[in-house]
């Protein structure tokens, strides 16, 4: 799923570390889901639009995804 | 000590109890030099777990029991292919004791065990859970009136 998650986080001037300390999440997660390669849950998608202040479907594109 | 080291004791502290058991049944059926070698070996395993179990990568994080929702998942899956890797070191045990005409019994224990607990696995996080929630609220309900 191609997402806007690392744009809006270099955006907010905030390091990887730091964004997983605010969503409760690891470093490595981080990076996974800014490169697509993981999905987050539907509360951790909403937990990261809300650290952006903007709509869950403007932050993640399901564009691609098998349905 | 935060609840978060706690979790990270828990995998090594289980790996002691196992190697101990491991060890007093060596102890008690060849020796005692090789209990106190296997003792050795599980305490070493367990000290190589905790440090593992600190590092911040995915391995470190299901070592640790302090894993993310990605983490849980990938833990998941790796335990997958680990369940299907000892089905096939249980059939392969099996056939290579019967062929040597040892005691197949405990293979077939572990078989039956594996099979239980994963059709029991498929029942409580199918629809087992849930039906027992729905019971216990009707109970509830019904105690309401």
């Amino acid at each position: 799923m191609r997402n806007r998650v690392r744009e809006q986080r270099v955006g907010q001037g905030m390091s990887q570390a730091e964004f997983a300390a605010v969503l409760g999440v690891s470093r490595q997660t981080v990076i996974s889901i800014e490169n697509g390669r993981y999905s987050p849950s539907l509360p951790l998608a909403f937990r990261i639009a809300r650290v952006f202040v903007m709509p869950v479907e403007e932050l993640f594109d399901s564009e691609g995804e098998g349905r | 000590m935060t609840a978060r080291n706690h979790r990270r004791l828990w995998t090594p502290a289980i790996a002691v109890l196992a190697g101990s058991a491991i060890a007093v049944a060596v102890g008690i059926s060849q020796s005692w030099i090789s209990a106190l070698i296997s003792e050795l070996v599980a305490l070493g395993w367990a000290v190589s777990l905790y440090v593992i179990g600190g590092k911040d990568t995915d391995i470190g994080a299901a070592v640790g029991a302090q894993g993310d929702e990605r983490q849980e998942l990938v833990k998941l899956r790796a335990a997958r292919l680990c369940l299907a890797v000892v089905v096939v070191a249980v059939v392969a045990g099996c056939l290579i004791a019967a062929a040597a005409k040892h005691a197949i019994w405990p293979f077939q224990a572990g078989a039956v065990l594996i099979g239980v607990s994963y059709f029991y696995g498929l029942w409580f996080y199918g629809t087992g859970r849930e039906e027992a929630d729905r019971a216990a609220r009707e109970h509830e309900d019904g105690e309401g009136f």
